[in-house]
């Protein structure tokens, strides 16, 4: 061992000693700064479409984690295929705090409207979790578009004619009322596996 | 002094400049050095572009997709574009810049380009299902005190050692 | 208080660049643009990566916690990999695999490119390829294996119950004793340099 190497390890060494006897500071935060909660706050990539929901759970999209934010007596009643409860005033639990902690899958919050869902998000957002949405219009918009479709044909006068067709295949799967067919004849075919994804465009990219 | 510059830095001292440059790295911008990642964005950023219908469906490109910002801008891809020009300032002041096809006596070159590639794409397969490569799962994940670091580098030191005995012809 | 940029600002992408530059040019000075050096560490004909990827490992463990030390500087608010035990395991041994058929990782493949190695070249076209393969045959083959064996963001020093310092003591120690080793292995078992 020459000189040179004997006094790299006696200066490791001392430094070495020297942290060893000392902690680490930590601040105990690691939440994310406003400024970069608010760019995620505006962007709307971070909502499903009940419809987008729906295509996922009927084709068992393996990767999707489904919560609901609202109290135990709801979930009990009725809740979507395969969600767990986690009630926002639960919501900072550690043990609940497990379940979007990951890198994984995608968790999609719910609630009757959305704004609890929403306040869970940011909640989870502000935390730095990744990967986390809210399902648009909660479970409001799940049984108005996916379990009763009927109730607005009127409204939205068939212009999406494919999304119309989406909307009673799912209610099919879900148990919603079965419609019946309007357009004399043709017996409706309820389209079961049917997973399109309204087409999104795709931001940035290098132009 | 002239025959000085093209031998290679006493290691230790190259170490030491390495792990400043990886503090640098985490004081500034509060990220670990990286190589693979940047590889990634490339094949994610094309794959979008190219075939959007096919990677909304896709699990793995769609955390490309949702992301708001443009995948190609990320923090890695200027790193490595660093890593290339400051490859080539230092090859050049060391009179190293030369276009060869480097491997040993005992292979030709077109073998040693075959395993090239198949080594590449190996570490490419790795470096995603490991969360990233040597530098960046290894010696960032190392340099935090990280568990998934050693975990990384004994994997693939373990491995590298392990099947060396294999491929001893290409080397030696 | 570290990091000192915005994670999306300019400055951050400039500072990004001249890492960059820094991390290629001590990679190429430490000889790393040459997979037949890099290949030596496993024929024990040169240990200049076991040198310099541990010292450098070392010095900055070592640093982070003095930045820490003097407050300056935030574990909590930097990157941090959460930890995967199977597929960071069966990752780092497809990782092996190529590194002794391919001779390079992807930071010194850049760098090596850089240089005018073809070879480089094409172990960075067969990255891509591989991430391509990888990518189309994710949801069958690694979606369920990349999930699995999940720790969390754990320190070592967590995961066996020793407070960072120390940890950080520890792993010096380790790095001595590796660097003592292997200087060792090359002189009892007298193995020759070889040209390149």
């Amino acid at each position: 061992m020459n000189g040179k190497n004997l006094f790299g390890v006696v200066v490791l060494v001392i430094l070495g000693l020297f942290i060893a006897f000392t902690t680490v500071k930590t601040s105990e935060t690691n939440e994310i700064s406003p400024d970069l909660l608010n760019k995620k706050i505006i962007q709307q990539t971070r909502y499903f479409t009940p419809e987008e929901v729906a295509g996922m759970i009927i084709s068992g999209d393996p990767s999707l984690q489904l919560i609901d934010v609202r109290s135990e007596i709801f979930y009990n009643k009725f809740t979507l295929k395969g969600a767990i409860n986690i009630p926002i005033a639960d919501f900072l639990k550690q043990e609940n705090l497990d379940y979007l902690d990951q890198d994984v899958y995608k968790t999609v919050l719910f609630s009757n409207g959305t704004s609890d869902a929403d306040v869970a998000w940011i909640l989870a957002t502000r935390l730095g979790y990744e990967n986390v949405y809210v399902m648009k219009g909660g479970l409001n918009s799940w049984v108005e578009n996916i379990l009763q479709p009927n109730d607005k044909s009127v409204i939205w006068d068939r212009i999406d004619d494919e999304m119309y067709q989406y909307r009673r295949g799912a209610s099919e799967y879900f148990g919603g009322k079965t419609i019946e067919a309007d357009d004399g004849g043709s017996a409706p075919k309820t389209k079961k596996k049917v997973v399109r994804r309204k087409k999104k465009e795709v931001e940035g990219g290098c132009g | 002094m002239e025959d000085k510059s093209k031998k290679y830095m006493n290691p230790y001292l190259a170490g030491v400049i390495l792990g400043f440059v990886i503090m640098a790295a985490f004081f500034f911008s509060g990220e670990g050095l990286g190589g693979s990642g940047a590889f990634k964005d490339i094949v994610k950023t094309t794959v979008v572009n190219v075939a959007p219908e096919y990677s909304a469906n896709s699990h793995y490109f769609k955390s490309a997709v949702e992301s708001e910002h443009s995948p190609i801008k990320t923090w890695l891809i200027f790193e490595v574009l660093g890593v290339l020009l400051g490859g080539a300032i230092s090859g050049a002041f060391a009179g190293r810049l030369k276009l060869k096809i480097e491997h040993s006596p005992n292979i030709t070159s077109r073998t040693r380009i075959i395993f090239a590639i198949i080594g590449g794409a190996l570490f490419g397969i790795g470096s995603q299902l490991g969360r990233g490569c040597t530098s960046g799962a290894g010696l960032s994940g190392m340099a935090v005190m990280s568990v998934s670091g050693f975990l990384s580098v004994a994997a693939i030191f373990g491995s590298g050692y392990l099947f060396a005995w294999f491929f001893r012809k290409l080397w030696i | 208080m570290a990091p000192i940029f915005e994670q999306s600002s300019e400055w951050n992408f400039l500072a990004a660049l001249f890492i960059g530059i820094a991390f290629g040019w001590v990679l190429e000075r430490a000889g790393f643009s040459t997979s037949r050096k890099l290949a030596g560490v496993f024929y024990g004909y040169d240990f200049v990566v076991i040198k310099v990827f541990f010292t450098a490992a070392i010095t900055a463990a070592l640093g982070l916690l003095f930045l820490n030390f003097f407050g300056i500087f935030d574990f909590e608010m930097v990157w941090m990999p959460t930890t995967y035990t199977w597929p960071t395991i069966v990752g780092g041994i497809i990782m092996g695999l190529g590194f002794v058929t391919g001779g390079f990782c992807p930071g010194t493949s850049v760098c090596a490119a850089a240089t005018g190695k073809l070879d480089a070249l094409a172990f960075m076209g067969g990255i891509i390829i591989g991430i391509f393969f990888y990518s189309f045959t994710y949801e069958p083959l690694w979606e369920t294996l990349r999930a699995s064996g999940k720790l969390g963001k754990v320190k070592i020093g967590e995961l066996i119950g020793l407070n960072e310092g120390v940890a950080v003591l520890a792993f010096i120690a380790f790095g001595l004793f590796a660097f003592w080793l292997v200087d060792k292995i090359k002189k009892v078992y007298n193995i020759k340099d070889v040209e390149y």
